[in-house]
């Protein structure tokens, strides 16, 4: 291992470069890609010494990548290490892919096991998806604890988000099936979108949601009537929901959420290494290896003396 | 140095019955990881978090004693083709996550006579104990 890896600053280091990429939009990195083979190899060294963060951040990658196979199999990975079945994680990368209706499934468990994940980001989160109706549910139930939001936006915007697809009798099931419909799209475009939030509003009785892409404008009308010809063929138009694409060039600087906060929220979490389970673990008489052992036999000659001593 | 190293003093007290080429795996194992950390790409062994693969009762000690295991190549190893190579003992140590610190415990064979996979218990590893205990 490079004695210059410390933990927590690969961490920040490869937070930064995850950061970097997923702001910047447009095309998703390819994995043979310079600053990804770059960022993998950062999360090897990693590995080498925090194996469970090691791999979670290594299915960030794969996520930013959109190779699915390979960020479930970091997260198996990261659950078996670290014993924790990472369900926020898992519903959050899954989001960052593209596949609402499966990041469905851990919602439970995730905000029942979000960790060290502000709740203000957990609003951002849902809110991104176009899940409003459990923002709602979650700023009532914050509400309740006297919690404060500091994204003040989203709570004035998702109870009347809600109540809207309240109205249209709208459930999250179809709002993830709108919204794969979307991300099916841009899967085969291979681009991401601006890890802004979404533009919303609410226009007379339907919740607009822009995502925004880095395309010209006649590219992106393009994929906005595409999407309004599935969403028809399928029976999902009109119910509530509209969802179109966006060009950047209207819009003020990214206010960076998704990718950047699955760096973020991991960098917040609990300290990379903890001292006192440290010393709970290693309880009982020890003996450290003196430094000047930097040899073989200069480890078998410790011990030689070492067990006669302790015998 | 990467990595400090300590010894338990069960270890220490049964180091003297160890052959001289479980003696050199073990000084070997040592070594490389004072120098590179636990990097498996410097090792020759399969490194391993013990409660991987472990069944319920085993994954929640191992996992809360911070146990992990290497394949110290005896008596040989086995070549896999999907990863790093395997052999019939293992080198028990525990290593806290995120530490730049391993503490070796034990080394036994992989299973038990029973079938079991083997971990390291008193008085090689004081346990830490249940919460709520």
């Amino acid at each position: 291992m490079n004695p210059a890896a410390q933990p927590k600053q690969l961490v920040d280091q490869i937070g930064e470069q995850l950061k970097t990429i997923a702001l910047r939009g447009g095309e998703r990195p390819a994995a043979g890609s310079w600053e990804i083979r770059k960022l993998l190899a950062d999360t090897d060294r990693l590995q080498s010494v925090d194996a469970s963060m090691g791999s979670l951040l290594k299915a960030k990658v794969f996520a930013l990548v959109g190779d699915r196979p390979s960020t479930l199999y970091w997260l198996d990975n990261a659950t078996a290490l670290s014993g924790n079945q990472l369900p926020y994680h898992r519903m959050l990368a899954l989001l960052l892919l593209g596949y609402p209706e499966e990041a469905n499934d851990f919602y439970d468990e995730a905000i029942e096991d979000r960790g060290a994940i502000p709740v203000d980001m957990v609003l951002l989160h849902l809110c991104a998806a176009g899940w409003f109706q459990r923002a709602s549910e979650l700023i009532e139930a914050a509400t309740i604890k006297k919690l404060v939001f500091k994204a003040t936006k989203w709570v004035h915007f998702a109870p009347r988000a809600a109540a809207v697809f309240g109205d249209h009798g709208l459930k999250i099931d179809d709002v993830n099936r709108i919204q794969a419909e979307m991300h099916e799209i841009l899967r085969e475009e291979n681009s991401l979108w601006l890890f802004d939030a979404p533009r919303v509003s609410i226009e007379e009785s339907f919740v607009s949601m822009r995502y925004v892409v880095d395309f010209d404008a006649d590219k992106v009308a393009a994929m906005t009537a595409l999407l309004t010809d599935r969403l028809s063929q399928r029976g999902l138009d009109g119910r509530g929901l509209h969802i179109a694409f966006e060009t950047a060039a209207s819009e003020s600087a990214p206010s960076a959420l998704i990718a950047s906060d699955m760096v973020n929220d991991y960098q917040s979490s609990a300290p990379i290494f903890d001292r006192e389970r440290m010393d709970r673990a290693l309880a009982g008489p020890r003996f450290m290896l003196p430094q000047s052992a930097t040899t073989a036999r200069d480890v078998c000659a410790y011990l030689d003396s070492l067990a006669s001593k302790v015998q | 140095m990467t990595f400090t190293v300590d010894f338990g003093r069960q270890f220490a007290v049964e180091w003297n019955n160890y052959q001289q080429d479980q003696k050199d795996k073990v000084a070997s194992f040592v070594i490389t990881v004072q120098v590179h950390g636990l990097d498996q790409t410097k090792l020759p062994g399969k490194l391993s978090a013990s409660w991987i693969n472990a069944n319920a009762t085993d994954h929640a000690y191992a996992l809360r004693n911070d146990l992990w295991h290497y394949h110290i190549g005896l008596p040989t190893y086995r070549v896999n083709m999907y990863g790093p190579a395997t052999s019939d003992w293992l080198l028990h140590f525990q290593h806290v996550s995120g530490s730049t610190h391993i503490s070796i415990v034990d080394m036994y064979t992989h299973y038990t006579s029973k079938g079991g996979f083997y971990l390291p218990k008193p008085p090689h590893v004081v346990p830490v104990p249940v919460k709520g205990n």
